[in-house]
């Protein structure tokens, strides 16, 4: 376990993609056991700073320490501790989900009855026992999503990377990966990185929430405490405060004209 | 009928070009000035040079009677390779996103087919203009076919191709129609166009290596009624009427004699296919055949208990490497492409060697034994590449993400689908070689020999393709650049491995020492491929 108490410290990040800067200069700390939402518009650079977060893609200045591992020198040992929700669902069309769960857990190393049993409990919590044979070609957006959310936590990783967990899912299983989320990090210190741009899924699930926009993290604190900063009613108000992108409603219309 | 189809028509026209999208006008003012230039001066010149070259100044007379023959043959590889091509590559990726937008526009199918057709018409005429030509330039040299004659042969050849890319576009949309409404069709549509893209490939080799056999049969009675001869003929009149040489009344009715119809006939028929094929397909779209959004999952395929394979595997090894593996074989089984590629890819492999044989004619055992492992080696390792790697390899980026996301994973993964391949292609293998050992009565330490031979060149092959796969990796998409790069990487370096192995063994001991000569470039392949493969997966693994 990590000595200092982090799950996540990180210290002027930076990542450019020719002349486009994904994120500049991202120093951050995420305590163990905490539920830590990355919010910001399309292209801010929430996946970007998964990716390099989960040992997936190299940073082009600062350092990082995940679970107190070194993410440039120690990639292997981030990856075994870690699990990522990527973006999209990239799974394989011809597998039932038992199989393609079989296959994450080979992956991590993990056979055998037990590893059965776990993705058993895991598709029957996430209400997909009835189709759990049935090729994953089969499946709707929002079951794939729920086979991803399973692969994550099948190896029971102590840091948990969600990229858009609930955007393809409807209101009852996101409220369920909403309350999984929450007992998991209560029962057994499990921490969450979430990116969304979901403002009301934040609000409800993350202790501390980071706006980030071009690159740039914009704001870290509490959900209250945000709030309070600008000002807002609610978190979405303050969002919009502090990113900008709110339009009039003449404007709103004079497309039409 | 609305005029949806020229909508249509611009936007895959601007898709097509769209490499081009900043210099439209200027590429197409290049085009208009050098392309005249190629076909009536530039080719012409070129094909005359070279055929002086290789055969002297008398060809001409050996040439003329050959022609009518060579030409159904030309005209009939070009049609076939016209007809199945957009067949095979609409077949490969049936575009449901973009149709149902279409759709929710109260497009026709008929909308969608003439709009295919006519944006595809330049780039078919470019087709026709910088290859006919080429192909066409000993016939035009040959008889000195006027500038007018060669306009009107190009335009037949145009006409032949336009034909033949209709009838095509007709079929494909019918089979794109009905296939693309269920994953489990559009499985069935991408094994089709694996199977059509091996028959082009069939037909190529069939005339490249009996090139005398096949003109003798294109040149048959039966083969009067074939579309395509109705073309290659027409071309040949053409060439007649239009030529300069002199023939004499006897030459004219020698050819005459060995075309099927008149000249008029022959255009009429010509005529009357292109017409009527338009007639049906106008009448059947929309009728016979729609497209349209569909259920896309009317079946919901439950996998069973394992077979009895997967489940020896289990027992013999309950790591997780075997689980991978397992996972690895069930995903590839599955894919009817896959399955379809590898039992058609073995039958061009039985055929290749024994047209090999039969086109060298060699009588010594040891010789065609060895002709027997090089050209296996060939077509095997193309076999190899084409069934497991390339597209075979990776579903999605996202799939990689996943895979990279776990400690070492991308290294299991290759490991796993290496296995996989080798456990597949070994036993077809097996059964090929035991095939063909039978029909060049081998005996049996030559056929052991064989099986060998073969199994190296296929095991180079698998793992060659990985290793170019993993260090560029395609993810399902044959219409990719990434993927021609791969095949064309792939190809090159399977060719160089087997050829240029063989070659330099045979240059260091004089072309004396044929069973080096033949296994050499198997066991060169191996270590290619386990070089590629390493690097590879290396490369892979990488961080971005």
């Amino acid at each position: 376990m990590n000595e200092n108490g982090l799950a996540i410290q990180t210290e002027t990040l930076g990542k450019t993609f020719g002349t486009i800067h994904a994120i500049r200069s991202l120093t951050l700390e995420v305590p163990i056991g905490s539920i830590f939402g990355l919010l910001g518009p399309n292209g801010a650079g929430k996946t970007t700073t998964v990716r390099i977060l989960s040992g997936l893609m190299k940073q082009s200045s600062g350092c990082a320490r995940v679970c107190g591992l070194d993410i440039e020198t120690q990639r292997d040992q981030v990856k075994s501790i870690t699990g990522l929700l990527p973006e999209s669902p990239g799974i394989y069309s011809k597998l039932s989900a038992v199989e393609f769960l079989e296959f994450i857990g080979a992956l991590n190393r993990r056979n055998g009855d037990s590893l059965l049993r776990r993705i058993d409990s895991l598709l029957s919590l996430l209400g997909l026992e009835e189709r759990q044979n049935d090729l994953l070609e089969s499946y709707s957006s929002g079951m794939k999503q729920k086979v991803l959310v399973a692969s994550t936590l099948l190896h029971e990783p102590e840091l948990v990377f969600l990229d858009e967990p609930t955007s393809r899912l409807d209101p009852s299983a996101s409220s369920l990966v909403k309350d999984l989320i929450l007992v998991l990090a209560d029962e057994t210190e499990t921490s969450f990185f979430i990116c969304t741009h979901m403002t009301s899924f934040a609000e409800e699930v993350c202790d501390v929430i980071g706006i980030i926009c071009e690159g740039k993290l914009m704001t870290v604190g509490s959900p209250e405490q945000i709030i309070e900063s600008v000002d807002a009613a609610d978190l979405e108000e303050a969002y919009l405060r502090i990113v900008g992108g709110r339009v009039d409603r003449e404007q709103l219309l004079a497309w039409r004209a | 009928m609305s005029d949806n189809w020229s909508h249509i028509a611009k936007a895959e026209f601007l898709a097509i070009t769209s490499r081009f999208r900043h210099r439209r006008k200027r590429v197409a003012t290049v085009l208009m000035i050098v392309c005249p230039l190629w076909a009536i001066v530039v080719a012409p010149w070129i094909v005359s040079s070279l055929l002086i070259l290789w055969f002297g100044s008398e060809y001409t007379a050996a040439l003329k009677f050959l022609f009518p023959g060579m030409m159904r043959s030309l005209v009939l590889m070009i049609w076939i390779i016209l007809f199945l091509g957009p067949i095979s590559a609409a077949l490969q990726e049936i575009k449901i996103g973009q149709w149902e937008i279409l759709l929710s526009h109260n497009v026709k199918t008929r909308d969608i087919l003439v709009g295919s057709f006519l944006a595809g018409i330049p780039v078919y005429g470019l087709f026709v203009i910088v290859a006919a030509p080429v192909v066409l330039g000993p016939l035009v040299v040959a008889y000195e076919v006027s500038i007018f004659g060669q306009l009107l042969i190009y335009s037949v050849i145009f006409f032949v191709t336009i034909s033949a890319v209709w009838l095509s576009l007709l079929l494909g949309t019918a089979l794109q129609s009905k296939l693309g409404r269920s994953e489990r069709g559009r499985d069935i549509a991408t094994a089709f166009s694996v199977i059509t893209g091996l028959l082009i490939l069939l037909a190529i080799y069939v005339v490249q290596l009996v090139p005398a056999e096949f003109a003798a049969v294109m040149q048959s009675s039966s083969m009067d009624w074939l579309p395509s001869s109705w073309g290659a003929d027409l071309v040949t009149w053409i060439a007649v009427m239009c030529n300069g040489v002199g023939l004499s009344a006897s030459d004219l009715r020698i050819l005459g004699s060995m075309l099927g119809f008149g000249p008029s006939i022959s255009f009429i028929l010509l005529m009357a296919t292109f017409v009527g094929t338009i007639g049906l397909a106008l009448f059947t779209s929309d009728r016979l055949f729609r497209i349209e959004a569909g259920a896309r999952t009317e079946t919901v395929v439950t996998t069973g208990r394992e077979n009895l394979i997967l489940r020896g595997l289990r027992r013999l090894s309950s790591s997780s490497f075997t689980v991978l593996v397992i996972t690895s074989l069930k995903d590839f089984g599955r894919k009817a492409q896959n399955v379809t590629s590898l039992g058609f890819g073995m039958i061009l492999a039985i055929v290749f060697p024994l047209m090999i044989n039969y086109s060298v004619g060699a009588t010594d055992p040891d010789r065609v034994f060895f002709y027997f492992i090089i050209s296996s080696n060939m077509m095997l390792s193309i076999v190899g590449a084409i069934t497991f790697g390339g597209i075979a390899f990776m579903e999605s980026k996202n799939h990689l993400w996943i895979i990279k996301s776990t400690p070492d994973g991308v290294f299991k993964y290759v490991k796993a689908r290496i296995a996989q391949s080798l456990l597949l292609a070994i036993p077809v293998v097996f059964i090929y070689t035991i095939i063909a050992s039978k029909m060049m009565a081998f005996g049996l330490v030559q056929s052991i020999g064989a099986i060998l031979g073969c199994c190296m060149a296929i095991s180079g092959a698998v793992m060659i393709s990985t290793g170019v796969t993993a260090n560029n990796p395609n993810y399902e998409d044959r219409e990719s650049k990434i993927f021609r790069d791969n095949t064309g990487a792939i190809m090159v370096t399977l060719m160089v491995s087997i050829l240029g192995s063989a070659l330099g063994l045979g240059l260091l001991t004089g072309f004396e020492n044929l069973a080096l000569l033949a296994y050499g470039p198997g066991v060169v392949l191996m270590i290619v491929g386990l070089s590629m493969v390493y690097v590879g997966a290396k490369r892979l693994a990488l961080p971005d």
